[in-house]
């Protein structure tokens, strides 16, 4: 892109994504590729640990309302995010070995739940950035509007497309909108919208063998059976459906409305605070599973959802042990379901950790421990509201 | 044998943070108070200096023990042990990459370096 090239067709051939990522790049293009690839990773572990820390922050100020006070949130907030790591922990290590772009969009997710009730305007820019990597934030814009947050609803809209023109001072006009095409044609081939003659770059389709999400476990089942992919798309809206039934019999069992939410501003208040939280680690943990294309790198961003059991788990408290039994399956499922079976070329495990892929088999434990979080996350309200003062610190 | 004041104070910090709760004063803290009273000047400052470092070096030490709610000094390892812990996975796996960026092995950076 320097060069004036197009970063679409550099001779690795596997650039997919918005222009944004290749501008951030840029500033280390021109150096040796042993000490820019060093200089990112160093990035990359800082961005995964800061934005751990601070998701884990966030979700404990919003769990409980004590936990802003210093002591009790210095101590606690390690232990949560070194909770909510080790769960997520082979993840972690293949997005580092990998120098990904995942830590970077996690990060952002974090500054975006941070600033949700703070600075819209921020929460906004920070998904806008998600969505300019790997468009993954996008369910965050219904989402958004159904909750009445409206300025960071805008605020991320604005961002996303002031964004894709970032490298016009480098490119120029008319290779930015090469760009910006190169990047929606893809999105519409990996979706099944574009057929793969018409679209402009080899971007894989949604059964591609690499996907490990249950849209793309789906699509491949089908393609088995001879049926078009698009049935995936009738599939997933089944599945999705069912599980909107089970959260919305949650939401009735808690007390908390399913849609009709007060104005953003009354939503900093309990119980609202901690079920934003909670949706947010669910409808980023929900993209991921239901993305046409997760590869297991992808899967790092599931730490929202282990960032909210650990929150909920150093927060238990006395007589929740059936809750907190029940946070540790849904967390030993999830680290199993991502780390086994092991996998090493040649062997018989090679062949069932090839088998656990095409299947899905991550995403569906990650989808059991998502159902158990939400499970145990809204009948924590019940529970501790009728119990505990706000006041009152923790248990852990 | 009567324990040496410093002892006794340890011992009575350690109870008082362990069971520090909202509200009125603790036993333990009315235990540090008696202490302090009974104490000669010289062993009155190692008990401060003992109760400063046992509230976790609050700026306002011994002065401080209107009990506030407190962390237990069992949650205040589990927080130093969570810290190092949870810099020692990132500090291991950092380390790990380095070596694996130094022997060639770049993962998937080189498409976006090469794109950019």
């Amino acid at each position: 892109m320097l060069d004036g090239k197009d970063p679409y067709r550099s001779f690795t051939g596997e650039y997919r994504y918005p222009p944004l990522v290749a501008v951030f790049y840029a500033a280390v293009a021109r150096l040796p590729e042993t000490v820019a690839a060093i200089i990112m990773l160093t990035l990359n572990t800082l961005l995964a640990a800061a934005g751990i820390l601070l998701a884990a922050l966030t979700c404990l100020e919003r769990t409980v309302p004590s936990a802003r006070r210093v002591d009790a949130k210095f101590i606690s907030v390690f232990l949560v995010a070194l909770i909510a790591t080790l769960l997520n922990v082979d993840k972690l290590r293949g997005e580092l070995q990998m120098i990904q772009t995942n830590a970077l969009m996690f990060f952002m997710f974090a500054v975006a739940l941070y600033y949700l009730d703070r600075r819209p305007s921020i929460s906004g820019l920070a998904l806008a950035v998600v969505f300019n990597v790997k468009f993954l934030s996008a369910a965050f814009i219904p989402y958004l509007l159904i909750r009445k947050r409206y300025k960071a609803a805008f605020s991320m809209i604005v961002f996303s497309g002031a964004l894709m023109f970032l490298p016009l001072p480098i490119v120029g006009w008319h290779d930015n909108i090469g760009y910006i095409k190169s990047t929606f044609g893809g999105i519409a081939r990996i979706s099944g919208i574009l057929p793969a003659s018409k679209a402009r770059e080899a971007f894989e389709s949604i059964n591609t063998d690499f996907s490990c999400s249950l849209t793309s476990s789906f699509a491949r089942a089908f393609a088995a059976c001879g049926m078009n992919e698009r049935f995936t798309w009738l599939i997933v809206a089944v599945v999705l459906t069912a599980i909107a039934i089970h959260l919305a019999r949650q939401y009735r069992r808690a007390n908390i409305p399913l849609i009709a939410w007060p104005d953003a501003s009354r939503q900093s208040q309990t119980p609202y605070g901690w079920v934003s939280a909670l949706e947010w680690g669910l409808v980023i943990s929900f993209s991921v599973m239901f993305s046409p294309q997760t590869n297991t790198r992808h899967l790092f961003l599931t730490t929202a959802i282990t960032t909210v059991l650990a929150a909920l788990l150093v927060t238990r408290h006395k007589g929740e042990s059936n809750q907190a039994r029940m946070l540790l399956v849904g967390g030993l499922v999830l680290a199993l379901g991502y780390s086994m079976p092991p996998s090493f070329y040649g062997s018989v495990t090679h062949a069932w950790a090839v088998a656990w892929l095409q299947a899905g088999g991550a995403c569906w434990c990650l989808l059991v421990t998502c159902i158990i979080v939400a499970s145990v996350g809204l009948g924590a309200l019940n529970s501790r509201s009728d119990k505990a003062s706000p006041d009152e610190p923790p248990s852990a | 044998m009567t324990r040496p004041p410093r002892d006794a104070a340890r011992r009575a910090i350690t109870k008082a943070y362990s069971t520090a709760q909202p509200g009125p004063p603790c036993e333990g803290v009315a235990i540090i108070q008696h202490k302090l009273t009974a104490a000669a000047p010289h062993e009155r400052r190692a008990i401060h200096r003992e109760i400063s470092s046992a509230s976790d070096r609050r700026p306002n030490g011994a002065e401080d023990l209107d009990v506030q709610p407190h962390a237990p000094i069992r949650r205040i390892w589990m927080g130093r042990a969570a810290t190092m812990g949870f810099f020692g996975v990132f500090l291991v796996l950092y380390v790990i990459d380095v070596e694996r960026i130094r022997t060639d092995r770049l993962g998937d950076f080189h498409h976006f370096y090469y794109a950019a």
